[in-house]
């Protein structure tokens, strides 16, 4: 046979071949794909649902004579107020307040328990007068303390209100806090203008006093 | 063209288009979190370990700190040239001929306080008998104790024995801060004295000085 014709007659064999392979390829396809083949459904909201982050906030500010008007010349015996008021300026409400105080000067003023400056807390249910130092309303007692002992222990301020429970200082409320810092009365002797040892005399203190408010009771909401 | 697009999109392309979506919301959503707990960070500090679980804490401190300083009380006796200086310690007082057996001395206050009340010392080598030495000083008048000279007072005070020989006083009379308050020794019979050396010492105490008490601002 000649070429051409050699040519001829392969020609449909090859054909056939090819379109047997595509099939058997195909059909494996086919059945694989089967095996895999699945149906999804997913559903989700259009409108995306909004959750914000509650804020707790103490902003301090002073009232009048407050925590940046000097206390000079105190004497044993002798009591300054100073006026503050605290605002808790989050959305979420607030409890356990707590006062605590450093010094950054350190001396008998806040390391003696006994003879270094002590701190009465009182709230006033509105806003203090500080040049009459009267309260308009109602006052509670928060408590007294040393100095020194705040320094090292935190003092629970019980402020009102006390209701709900869990939530003592709302969110947006103002507390309003007079502080009576107090040398307390001793008796020192000073011979020819010099000073005893050990005393209270020509000490200072740099004070910063630091309020600290824990959110309310965690909330577990069904609406 | 852009129908052309749309035609080439597969099935699972829309799936991946809400999924893409729902991811951005998410981002989104958490992105706004973080924004919240950012600024919820400034003004937190801790997480609470308290009883209660952890928690959110928010705190705040005056930022100028507040400055308490105490005040002295001090008292020393001194030449008149020593004024207004902060000399301390105990003065000692000769009389000689040189000072007629008569010198002016100053209690000044070099305190923060004024005082009202304090206590005189004298000691020297005579006791109360034929050579010793008084301190004295003017009351009322108008010129604030101040002496013409030893022995006469100025603005019609009246010359006051304090201490009579050896011995201690408790002089009530107000020395403001700053100021100094004038006080003489002489030996008991002047112009015809024996010489002597005496000590003067000040004290005062809390309960000698003025002070403010309770006050409300």
């Amino acid at each position: 046979m000649s070429a051409p014709a050699v040519a001829r007659s392969l020609g449909p064999t090859i054909g056939k071949i090819s379109i047997l392979t595509l099939a058997g390829v195909g059909g494996l396809a086919l059945v694989t794909s089967s095996v895999f083949a699945t149906l999804s459904a997913q559903a989700y909201n259009t409108s995306p649902t909004s959750v914000t982050a509650g804020t707790l906030s103490l902003i301090q500010a002073d009232n009048g004579s407050g925590f940046t008007t000097l206390i000079d010349k105190m004497a044993p015996g002798d009591v300054s107020y100073r006026y503050v008021k605290y605002t808790n300026n989050g959305n979420l409400d607030a409890q356990d307040l707590r006062l605590s105080l450093a010094d950054s000067v350190g001396s008998v003023l806040t390391t003696d328990a006994t003879r270094g400056l002590s701190v009465t807390v009182t709230q006033c249910s509105v806003a203090w007068t500080p040049a009459t130092g009267a309260c308009g309303g109602t006052t509670t007692a928060m408590g007294t303390t040393s100095a020194s002992t705040l320094k090292a222990t935190p003092m629970s301020l019980a402020v009102v209100p006390t209701l709900p429970a869990g939530s003592n200082i709302l969110a947006g409320q103002e507390v309003h806090l007079r502080f009576a810092i107090a040398l307390p009365d001793s008796t020192e002797t000073t011979v020819n203008g010099v000073l005893p040892a050990n005393t209270v005399q020509g000490k200072s203190a740099a004070l910063t006093w630091t309020l600290t408010a824990t959110m309310r009771d965690a909330r577990t909401t069904t609406s | 063209m852009d129908a052309d697009r749309d035609h080439a999109r597969r099935p699972h392309d829309d799936l991946l288009g809400a999924i893409g979506i729902a991811m951005k919301v998410r981002l989104h959503h958490i992105a706004r979190r973080l924004a919240a707990g950012a600024v919820a960070t400034i003004i937190v500090v801790t997480a609470h370990g308290s009883a209660q679980g952890a928690g959110l804490n928010a705190s705040s401190s005056n930022f100028l700190q507040l400055t308490v300083v105490t005040a002295t009380y001090r008292l020393s006796a001194v030449l008149p040239a020593q004024v207004a200086t902060n000399a301390i310690g105990p003065l000692n007082v000769t009389l000689n001929t040189a000072n007629s057996w008569g010198q002016l001395f100053y209690v000044q206050n070099i305190g923060d306080l004024d005082v009202s009340t304090f206590t005189l010392s004298h000691t020297g080598p005579y006791g109360n008998g034929a050579n010793r030495v008084d301190i004295a000083y003017c009351a009322g008048g108008t010129a604030n104790g101040a002496f013409l000279s030893i022995g006469v007072c100025a603005g019609g005070a009246s010359l006051t024995t304090a201490v009579q020989g050896k011995g201690t006083a408790v002089i009530s009379v107000t020395i403001p801060s700053g100021t100094a308050r004038a006080f003489q020794a002489t030996t008991r019979v002047r112009g015809n004295g024996q010489d002597t050396t005496d000590t003067i010492s000040v004290e005062v105490s809390t309960s000698g000085v003025i002070r403010r008490g309770t006050v409300s601002s």
